[in-house]
């Protein structure tokens, strides 16, 4: 935060800050484009905010990675919602502290602040999913 | 008087028992458990965390949000601090003054003396939040019980569910236990518990009102509160998140106190002292409803998965601290 | 596309691929234009070359812009171009030098793909992005091409033993195929209870993490005659980009970006999928061939289980597909892998592959490259059609 990449994608890591494009309503997550990826049109972009929240589409679950990760990590691909009205953006999604038997696709998962890396030391901050505390009863 | 819009609390998923860590070295602890850090976890998110809850059930947007005042003990960084970043995540504008109060379990009861006082000048709405996620050497007698956790509270005008009405201070110099970021030193328990005792009645005795429905101790050993109430002669009950969460230092004061206002009704009244080196300061908040927020205390404590030894280490050292 | 000029492949040329650690990749590269040149019928030297394009992603760090192809095989004062397209690198490479010889800018082209996956540990497994927060952090080729079977599975009722027996096939052909990385043959119960690397995909899903080097030789219509009398002419070609995130569901089981550009591809040839004999295609996971039949045409959209099922693309079925053992027995050194299909292709049509040639006297061959690009958040098709016709 602390090195410019990082600083420029704050808001976006740590707030859910989104845009949606005004020309076709595609709504892009973290980056705040020019053109739009999906009609092409060099539009004008309407800040928003994502919930911290999504949907299951798809997932994965990943045996084997670098150490820094906590393996067996389900991974999925999830619509997370705008918290106003409009398209949700469609994302990576990266689980913690859920059993990979908790995971199926159409589920919806709660967003977590957590601390995804470090760079530099200084710790980077944003959202993963998880299965809802709630149901963990 | 400064009225509190809302309040939360955040309590990680994973828990061990102490007698498990104990057994690790041949050695005997009774019950309890001890709540751990993920390894993704660290004083900022478990802040944000009970902030978040705290500002949903204030419906309070962050850019209504004057200051922002965290505390905490186990902040890694000497430099970096707590406050600014828990206001940047939840939505704070850049005008919002901030706080760190470090170096005591008692900067979460400065921390909110701290809020009270900027209610009373320029500030509208100010964010409190307390987070700790303590680490102790592995094989010490502090691991079993450092704990980890966060609260917060919102305080503003409005709708309140709760108000801080009244507080008194002793500042002793008195330090008992005390740590650095390797170690934990616990000193003579008998000696530190009776400073602490003095402490707490010197704080008390300047309150107006000493009659109190609910009480709260957050302390490193967990059978100070009970001795701290009998010396007062207090009639009120106790609550602690110490059996089920540990230790959680400058947090305590904020998982306590919002485990007792889960619990207290409308009208009723929770003393809470807060202590650690330097002295202690006794707060009296006021239950205005009987709200609690979408997650409370004793859910967060219920929602739990145990862990093995090694895997809550290994926790430990790449989470929180 | 009038006074366009028509284009052969005249030569190709590989090494055998597998974990090459005594070889650089200058070695494999000399060895492969080497081998391709020889391929020749009527002969060709370096100095008939033209015009060279060269496909890497470049892995190890050792081969930057077109000198890492002049420096081992010696061909400087020309144009050199180095191309990059994720794992459809090599069949872009390729592309890119029939499009300048059928522009009618270059005679004589040279085009080579080559990688060494082996001079570093990590492999394909190794966590992708890192450095990313929300673009494709831990997103490994395995969690990217395994996103689409959970989702296949889960929407069309595919089976674990549908996609396992891709790589049962594969093998087999891999078996007698000279220059493949792992020649084994394997059963659907050996995939099925091999590691898991990435739920629902285990070890025999995956390729290998492979070293190697291939070299194609294309040529104008109007040089033709000096190579040979027996050309393989280039009839379409078709390349695409997509990404997950614009949000089409398809872009979930499938890939928009290979039937993109496989309808480019057709439509330039003037045919349809069911005019292909056989193809050479991107089995870089068993998923990925699965969804490929579909995406290309083979079948509908979800048939793909079916599809193997059917024995239709054994190699003795009516449209071989991966009839040289596919990216899961050959391996996937990236920048060769689409140049060693489209030799392969070659061959085929030519009816020179030996103990893999298809047996329905193949007219048209496809040959087939999906990557995963910007840290997993797109893919990149690219697509070549051959023809023994001209």
């Amino acid at each position: 935060m602390f090195e410019p990449p990082y600083t420029r994608t704050r808001a976006a890591n740590e707030r859910l800050r989104a845009h949606e494009c005004d020309a076709c309503g595609w709504v892009s997550f973290p980056e705040q484009p020019q053109f739009c990826k999906r009609c092409g049109v060099d539009a004008s972009w309407s800040e928003t905010r994502l919930q911290p929240r999504g949907t299951v589409r798809s997932y994965v679950v990943q045996q084997r990675l670098p150490e820094e990760f906590e393996t067996p990590l389900p991974l999925a691909v999830m619509d997370m919602p705008q918290e106003e009205s409009g398209e949700p953006a469609r994302v990576y999604g990266l689980f913690t502290e859920t059993d990979p038997a908790d995971i199926e696709i159409g589920m919806e998962a709660e967003g977590v602040f957590r601390r995804v890396f470090d760079v530099a030391g200084l710790p980077i901050h944003s959202f993963k999913f998880t299965r809802p505390r709630g149901d963990r009863l | 008087m400064a009225g509190i819009l809302g309040y939360g609390a955040y309590i990680p998923l994973y828990r061990i028992e102490r007698s498990r860590i104990a057994e690790q070295y041949g050695d005997y602890a009774g019950d309890g458990e001890t709540a751990v850090p993920g390894h993704d976890e660290d004083t900022t998110t478990m802040a944000v965390e009970a902030a978040t809850d705290a500002l949903t059930q204030a419906s309070t947007d962050g850019d209504q949000i004057d200051a922002v005042f965290a505390a905490t003990t186990s902040d890694p960084f000497v430099e970096r601090g707590v406050a600014a970043h828990v206001a940047h995540a939840v939505g704070a504008g850049r005008d919002t003054r901030v706080g760190d109060f470090q170096g005591s379990a008692r900067a979460g009861t400065n921390a909110l003396l701290a809020a009270r006082d900027a209610l009373s000048t320029d500030a509208d709405t100010v964010l409190v939040v307390g987070s700790d996620a303590l680490s102790a050497p592995a094989g010490s007698a502090a691991e079993r019980t450092a704990g980890a956790g966060a609260g917060a509270l919102v305080f503003g005008e409005g709708d309140a569910v709760a108000a801080l009405t009244d507080s008194g201070v002793a500042t002793t110099g008195f330090v008992g236990r005390f740590a650095t970021h390797e170690d934990v030193t616990d000193g003579d328990g008998r000696f530190n518990r009776e400073r602490y005792l003095d402490a707490v009645e010197i704080a008390v005795g300047h309150l107006g009102d000493d009659s109190f429905t609910h009480a709260v101790f957050p302390a490193h050993d967990g059978g100070w509160g009970r001795k701290a109430s009998d010396a007062l002669g207090l009639d009120a009950t106790l609550v602690s998140t110490f059996p089920e969460v540990g230790y959680t230092a400058a947090a305590g004061v904020f998982l306590d106190t919002a485990a007792a206002l889960d619990t207290a009704k409308a009208g009723e009244s929770v003393l809470l002292a807060g202590y650690g080196p330097g002295g202690c300061d006794a707060l009296r908040i006021e239950r205005r409803t009987a709200e609690t927020p979408e997650m409370t205390t004793d859910e967060y404590i219920q929602s739990s998965e145990q862990l093995p030894y090694g895997k809550h280490r290994q926790f430990r050292t790449r989470g929180g601290n | 596309m009038s006074s366009e000029t028509d284009v052969a492949v005249v030569g190709a040329g590989m090494i055998d691929f597998g974990e090459l650690f005594e070889q650089s990749i200058d070695d494999m590269l000399a060895a492969a234009f080497r081998d391709c040149l020889d391929d020749v019928d009527k002969g060709m030297s370096p100095a008939d070359v033209d015009a060279a394009w060269f496909g890497t992603i470049d892995i190890a760090d050792n081969a930057s812009s077109g000198l890492g192809l002049s420096h081992p095989t010696g061909l400087f004062e020309m144009p050199v171009t180095r191309v990059e397209n994720a794992c459809a690198t090599g069949s872009s490479a390729f592309r890119s030098a029939v499009e300048s010889v059928r522009a009618g800018n270059t005679d004589v082209a040279l085009v080579a793909g080559a990688e060494k996956m082996r001079d570093s540990a990590a492999g394909l497994i190794e966590g992708a992005a890192l450095d990313q927060v929300w673009r494709g952090r831990g997103v490994t080729m395995p969690a990217f091409f395994g996103l689409r079977a959970t989702r296949h599975m889960e929407e069309y009722g595919t089976t674990r033993e549908q996609i396992a027996k891709i790589s049962v096939k594969n093998h087999e052909n891999g078996a007698k195929y000279p220059h493949a990385h792992y020649r084994f043959t394997c059963d659907v119960d050996d995939v099925v209870d091999s590691p898991q690397v990435t739920y629902p995909l285990n070890l025999y899903d995956c390729c290998p993490v492979t070293d190697g080097a291939a070299a194609t030789l294309v040529v104008s219509e109007d040089v033709v005659d000096e190579f040979t009398d027996d050309p393989i002419w280039v009839a379409g070609s078709g390349l695409s980009v997509d990404s997950f995130e614009r949000g089409n569901d398809e872009s979930l089981v499938g890939f928009p970006a290979t039937e993109q550009a496989a309808g480019q591809a057709y439509e330039q040839a003037g045919i349809t999928a069911d005019d292909i004999d056989v193809a050479e295609v991107h089995d870089c996971f068993t998923i990925t061939e699965l969804v490929t039949y579909e995406d290309l045409g083979f079948c509908e959209k979800g048939d793909g289980g079916a599809f193997i099922d059917s024995g239709e693309p054994l190699l003795d079925g009516e449209t071989p597909v991966n009839p040289s053992g596919g990216l899961l027995a050959k391996g996937h050194p990236i920048g060769a892998t689409g140049v060693a299909q489209v030799n392969e292709i070659y061959e085929q049509l030519r009816g020179k592959a030996g103990a893999v040639q298809a047996d329905n006297d193949p007219e048209y061959g496809l040959q087939h490259n999906i990557g995963i690009g910007r840290n997993a958040t797109g893919s990149v098709s690219c697509v070549n059609i051959l023809s023994r016709q001209r």
